[in-house]
């Protein structure tokens, strides 16, 4: 344990002197006047009281937690060679201890900030505060524990689940077992994409603080519904942006294959989506009246017909990504709904 | 001192290394050869456990994870892209590496002062690494690992973007520090660097590798000539065609 925390002071201490060699660089002199300047507009934005004392309490409340999360954002792209360069004078589990401790460091700094901030600009959502103080504590912690649980897993991993995977032989298979396409995706996205997952984790909560906050302060329940449906747009985002390589490499070795495909991704997000649809109900469930409950529940529905639209575009043009995206705004226009239908059809069909 | 039983390796379906079998005695420079991708790095890697791998590798009989555990200091490893803190000194980068492998930098500060001279770096020690050159940057990298005391020393392409001076320069320590009784095991695709400086060449091919003693009786022609018969002798039958 000693020489655990031997070292993390050893590292924090290079962490300091990165930092102020950074700010010292000539170079650097700009981007240092700009984030003076963005931190004099912050607290400028503090010190504003506006017309009611809600609206008030709102953007000292968003530029509080604004901080923490950029902070974070930054802290998870803690890179993995330097990982592996420590990997050189530590084993794995001396590094998992030291960013265990490094995390719940940073976690206080976090909260150290809220906590001043409450008392400097009378915040007066203490509770909110603190129990974002507290997600934001939980939420690194996590995120240190997975990439390192990952990590340990990482080789195991690749070696069953993947390998059963790509050693079918595909040019003689008739059909792909859909299970083996949720497989991968789980796969893919926990293994290339955990940082990304972990901000997007971080930026919805943020969205649903605020939503949260909104409908508090407003007593505007009806919002909620909208709350649900923006956040899954973000989603739906997300599901377009997402790469497809390994769907265009899949669609290629195996003819009549999209349709397993299909599946497959749709069982996968899904799961996401409908895991995230229940965090949002736990989360929201304390203030909203039954009516507002069971729209969302038709809400979720309509969502998961959109999540199957998305996803066939998504498998239609997967190798253009401005395509993608054109086809799906022209969700907007309702009439062009059969035309895309009909020509994904026509190209997935066997 | 190192010892390589059965070491088997695969990357997803692609299989690197098959059944390598290898002894390596201490105080010897053993070069490591190859075609790109044939699994130079892979087997640095394997002996550092930063890959999981079927088989085993023992270092002084005991199996290197063990090892590892209680002597990570006495193996050390340095990558062709090896990882900087831009934003330190050369200097202060060495200290981070001296710290972590809790080796007081007065100790060592005459052998450091000696390095930086050594590999031209004296006048930048106090720079940030940012503004480096590529090859100042390899060479920061070796400084830092060059002045510990390793029984193991694993070097991918060490004299990548080093010029003639700093090649000289570490030639001799390399076989320096052999003498002291470090074994050095380096990847290279320069023949002669091999030539002048390996006991023991190792040339890995279609997932197997072949050992040849004795290397510092050969010229760099014969080495040449087992490289090609193992690697592949079809260069002057392309050659003729172009």
């Amino acid at each position: 344990m000693n020489k655990t925390i031997s070292i993390t002071s050893i590292i924090i201490k290079s962490r300091f002197k990165i930092f102020t060699n950074w700010y010292f660089d000539e170079d650097n002199k700009i981007a240092v006047i700009l984030i003076l300047l963005l931190l004099l507009t912050v607290v400028f934005f503090l010190n504003q009281e506006y017309q009611t004392q809600q609206e008030t309490q709102i953007v000292r409340f968003l530029i509080t937690l604004s901080l923490p999360i950029f902070i974070s954002n930054l802290y998870l792209k803690s890179n993995i060679k330097e990982n592996k360069f420590l990997l050189n004078f530590l084993d794995k589990n001396k590094l998992l201890a030291i960013k265990k401790i490094e995390t719940i460091l940073l976690s206080l700094i976090i909260f150290g900030f809220l906590v001043i901030s409450e008392l400097v600009f009378r915040i007066d959502t203490v509770l909110s505060i603190s129990i974002l103080s507290l997600e934001v504590f939980v939420l690194i912690l996590i995120s240190f524990f997975l990439p390192n649980f990952i990590k340990e897993k990482k080789y195991k991993t690749r070696n069953t689940k993947e390998n059963l995977l790509w050693s079918t032989n595909f040019s003689n298979q008739k059909s792909l077992p859909v299970r083996s396409i949720v497989n991968r995706e789980i796969l893919f996205l926990w293994r290339v994409n955990k940082n990304l997952i972990l901000k997007y984790v971080l930026n919805f909560s943020l969205i649903n603080v605020v939503f949260m906050l909104f409908i508090i302060n407003n007593n505007k329940e009806d919002f909620f519904v909208w709350a649900v449906f923006l956040q899954f747009i973000f989603l739906l985002n997300i599901v377009l942006h997402f790469p497809t390589n390994n769907n265009l490499k899949l669609a290629n070795a195996i003819p009549c294959s999209s349709s397993s495909i299909l599946k497959g991704e749709f069982i996968f997000w899904s799961i996401l989506f409908l895991t995230h649809f229940l965090f949002i109900l736990i989360a929201y469930s304390f203030f909203l009246s039954e009516i507002n409950l069971l729209l969302t529940l038709v809400l979720f529905f309509v969502i998961l017909f959109l999540l199957a639209y998305t996803l066939m575009i998504r498998l239609t043009y997967a190798d253009n990504i401005g395509t993608r995206v054109l086809v799906f705004i022209m969700l907007g226009i309702p009439i062009t709904i059969p035309f895309t239908l009909y020509n994904c059809y026509k190209k997935l069909k066997c | 001192m190192l010892e390589i039983k059965n070491l088997i390796k695969y990357y997803g379906q692609t299989k690197v290394l098959e059944k390598i079998n290898l002894n390596i005695d201490k105080g010897l420079i053993v070069g490591l050869l190859g075609a790109n991708g044939a699994g130079k790095t892979t087997l640095q890697n394997t002996i550092m456990n930063n890959l999981e791998f079927g088989g085993e590798i023992l270092i002084d009989g005991i199996p290197n994870d063990e090892f590892l555990n209680k002597h990570r200091n006495k193996i050390l490893y340095l990558s062709d892209t090896p990882f900087l803190y831009e934003y330190l000194t050369g200097l202060e980068f060495v200290k981070f590496v001296l710290d972590m492998q809790k080796i007081q930098y007065k100790e060592v500060q005459q052998k450091v002062d000696l390095l930086l001279k050594l590999f031209n770096l004296e006048d930048f020690k106090n720079h940030l690494i940012k503004e480096y050159s590529h090859g100042m940057k390899h060479k920061i990298a070796l400084i830092s690992i060059l002045v510990q005391s390793p029984k193991i020393l694993l070097l991918d392409e060490p004299v990548s973007g080093l010029d003639t001076m700093s090649i000289i320069a570490l030639k001799k320590l390399l076989k320096s520090m052999a003498n002291d009784g470090t074994t050095i095991i380096f990847s290279t695709h320069i023949l002669d660097l091999v030539e002048n400086l390996c006991d023991t060449i190792i040339i890995l091919h279609d997932n197997n590798s072949t050992t040849h003693n004795e290397v510092n009786k050969m010229n760099k022609s014969d080495i040449e000539k087992i490289y090609l018969d193992l690697v592949g002798n079809e260069i002057d039958l392309i050659l003729n065609k172009i």
